[in-house]
């Protein structure tokens, strides 16, 4: 009998009552006694190989404990020795049982010493084999409680750190101002376009410090004013001020003492009051490298937001911009509108040597690297024939792009000398980075679906490169090894 | 017992068998004995900002089927969408559109369904808060489109002075009533409905009176305010940053 088995047979044991099994035990030897009636020549069945009176005391030992055995030893003695005369009375009267019963005692006695041995001490065996198993069921049963008690702990606990978690995860996926959401968005300041870099910060300005509506303004050295240079959330009524006295306003007051100012200090400066047009919430001096171009300004933000953590976070971005924003001026600077391509907005040949040249000299100065890597879509002279040439250039707006993404806004592109061809500086790279790059571009290109008038188009890219070193350190020979590398690629 | 510390054994022999990607679906490898802990442990606390580039598209769509998403999650899934299809690539662009489509529908439905008990039972209260609250929702959804913003706000206004028509207007109805009417810029308005109610000593309150005064240009109220809000001890920590600003507590 397993454990499980006996565990039930307790569980059965347990349920009834003493009498009830006391009655059930009376009942199945009655009927032991019964069917002995039917073999008068055979008192106790001591004559048969198999003794029910013994073998059933047996079970009830195993099943209801040693006790109810000896109870069934006895009553097996009582049947035997008083009913079961009593019975051959009755049906067989021929057969004087009453004058003989002292004889049929005496011969019984005789009869059943071996089989009442082997009863008595089997009930008390089986008895005890079913009191161990009884003793290490409880025991299981124990044990098994104390565990469905820990799996329904257990049960608990995982249930609420999986809400805790669920709830750390939403938060973490919905912080919208974290040092890794920064200095992603510090990348997209690298932008060689300045309205880009500048609406860019003004984006991030917007989603660090939760401002509905700001601006940036531009400080005239010579007309002494304040002309806005881009904007976010504008285009209410009002916001149709587009330059400002520098005397006369907050932001010239930023300007003119590169300090922070914040509305609550309308609470304190009488001289800022009067300069209030109830326009500016912060407004911070915006660097351009050391000296400060202009101001940016918080227009509108919730009111939750207005505290010394946002106060902090956007000096922490004004800081961060200062080197973009300089970069982004002198590109200005350098390229003109004109010189840009009106398809591409990419600057022309010509602007790409200027720049080459100075930040050639500028990696020297800083002891740095720079690469160059020109591209060349070979199949640019079949597709312009089959959608004409300014499809084609319009694709590549998109290929720049994904350039662009894949240095982290880092690369700087240009028209190279034919058509089919840009270039691209790649400043703080070597030889071996501008290969994995290229690498890269080549993988994202042809993993991306090139269209052109919802015609799906195959874009047939080569990729030559080069970077400064101890042999190369002109712009000439720069290009001269990437334009080798390319022209290898066509042989 | 000394409990084993985790090693990387797992992320070298991670190109083998099921690889979870998902912090959910690790746990679940684990119960299925196929993953060990390393594996859970490492995309648990690998989670990222949702919206930061380069976008992880799967994330996204992950978060979005979800069910019980917060309205800050959804403003922040439909910005992040509508930075999306603006890409170049049709098919990214397409999942931004069907993305932000299956924001709106939400709300949408969400608005139907209590129009429709609205309909069986128009004096619930309840019923009448909840639709206030999801057409103010939907406003902040659309706070960059000043039509669709306004009309939501509307909207949500109109349903909300039907709670004060019922006189069934409590704390959180007045909450909702004062950030509608400073949405639809109305301050002066919201400033009266504040100034109204008999809830003193609500320090939320007493900040939300703040904020209407900041709008209000009238700072040496706010500060105030502020003042009076440093005599509650129990502040949330928005508030106390921005008490730490103004009064330095």
């Amino acid at each position: 009998m397993n454990t499980s088995m006996l565990y039930i047979s307790i569980k059965l044991a347990k349920n009834q009552s003493p009498f009830k099994i006391i009655g059930e035990i009376s009942l199945f030897f009655f009927i032991i006694g019964v069917v002995n009636v039917f073999f008068p020549e055979n008192p106790g069945f001591l004559g048969f190989l198999f003794n029910p009176y013994v073998a059933f005391s047996l079970i009830v030992a195993s099943y209801y404990g040693k006790y109810y055995g000896f109870y069934s030893i006895l009553l097996s003695a009582a049947i035997v020795g008083i009913f079961f005369p009593l019975g051959i009375m009755v049906f067989y009267p021929e057969r004087g049982m009453v004058e003989n019963i002292f004889d049929y005692w005496n011969s019984i006695w005789e009869a059943s010493l071996l089989p009442l041995t082997v009863g008595i001490s089997g009930v008390y065996i089986f008895g005890l084999i079913r009191d161990a198993h009884l003793s290490r069921a409880k025991r299981d049963r124990e044990k098994l409680r104390q565990i469905a008690v820990d799996k329904a702990v257990l049960k608990q606990e995982v249930r609420a750190l999986k809400l805790v978690n669920s709830e750390l995860e939403k938060r973490v996926y919905g912080q919208e101002d974290s040092l890794t959401t920064l200095y992603t968005r510090i990348q997209d300041f690298q932008s060689v376009n300045l309205n880009r870099a500048l609406s860019s910060i003004l984006e991030t300005v917007s989603q660090f410090t939760g401002a509905t509506k700001c601006s940036i303004w531009e400080y005239n050295q010579e007309t002494k004013t304040l002309e806005l240079r881009s904007s976010y959330g504008w285009g209410g009524e009002g916001d149709t001020v587009a330059t400002l006295p520098a005397s006369e306003c907050i932001e010239g007051w930023v300007v003119r003492n590169n300090t922070t100012f914040s509305v609550k200090m309308l609470l304190q400066y009488e001289n800022l009051r009067r300069m209030d047009r109830g326009r500016n919430l912060f407004t911070a001096p915006l660097l351009a490298g050391r000296r400060v171009w202009g101001v940016i300004n918080i227009e509108e933000m919730p009111f939750e937001r207005y505290n010394v953590y946002t106060e902090k976070m956007l000096q922490l971005i004004i800081a961060l911009s200062a080197t973009a924003l300089e970069k982004a001026i002198e590109y200005e600077s350098i390229v003109k509108q004109e010189d840009t391509n009106p398809i591409t907005k990419l600057p022309s040949y010509t602007n790409f040597m200027t720049i080459l040249e100075n930040r050639i000299e500028r990696a020297r100065v800083e002891h740095g690297t720079l690469s160059v890597i020109i591209v060349e879509v070979r199949n640019f002279g079949l597709l312009s024939e089959m959608y004409g040439k300014r499809e084609v250039l319009g694709l590549f707006v998109s290929l720049v792009g994904i350039m662009q993404e894949l240095s982290e806004n880092k690369g700087r592109f240009f028209h190279y000398k034919n058509d089919n061809q840009i270039v691209m500086i790649y400043p703080n790279i070597d030889f071996d980075g501008a290969s994995l790059y290229s690498l890269d571009v080549l993988d994202r290109i042809n993993n991306t679906t090139w269209e052109i008038k919802g015609n799906k188009v195959q874009l047939d890219l080569i990729l030559g490169y080069s970077s400064l070193s101890e042999k190369i350190e002109e712009a000439d020979q720069l290009l001269e090894v990437a334009e080798n590398l390319l022209e290898m690629q066509k042989m | 017992m000394k409990e084993k510390s985790l090693d990387f054994e797992y992320f070298k022999r991670a190109r083998e068998g099921f690889r979870p990607r998902t912090a959910a679906a690790a746990l679940k490898g684990i119960h299925e004995r196929k993953l060990p802990i390393e594996a859970f442990v490492y995309l648990g606390t690998s989670v990222k900002p949702l919206n930061e580039k380069p976008y992880d598209l799967e994330e996204i769509e992950r978060v979005l089927a979800k069910r019980d998403i917060t309205v800050d999650t959804y403003i922040l899934l439909n910005r992040i969408f509508e930075d999306l299809i603006k890409s170049f690539d049709q098919e990214i662009a397409l999942f931004a559109a069907e993305g932000m489509n299956a924001i709106e529908d939400r709300y949408n439905k969400r608005i139907e369904r209590l129009k429709d008990e609205l309909g069986k039972n128009p004096t619930n209260a309840e019923n009448l808060y909840q639709l206030a609250l999801a057409y103010y929702e939907s406003a902040l959804l659309n706070s960059d489109k000043e039509a669709i913003e306004s009309f939501y706000l509307r909207e949500a206004f109109s349903y909300v002075k039907e709670i004060v028509r019922l006189k069934k207007f409590g704390r959180r109805e007045l909450l909702l009533f004062v950030n509608i009417l400073i949405a639809l810029k109305m301050y002066d308005q919201a400033f009266k409905v504040l100034d109204s109610v008999k809830l003193e000593g609500d320090p939320e309150i007493i900040f939300l009176k703040a904020k209407v005064e900041f709008y209000r240009k009238n700072l040496s109220e706010v500060f105030q305010y502020c003042v009076e809000l440093t005599q509650y001890e129990s502040l949330s920590e928005e508030i106390r940053r921005v008490l730490t600003f103004w009064v330095g507590y």
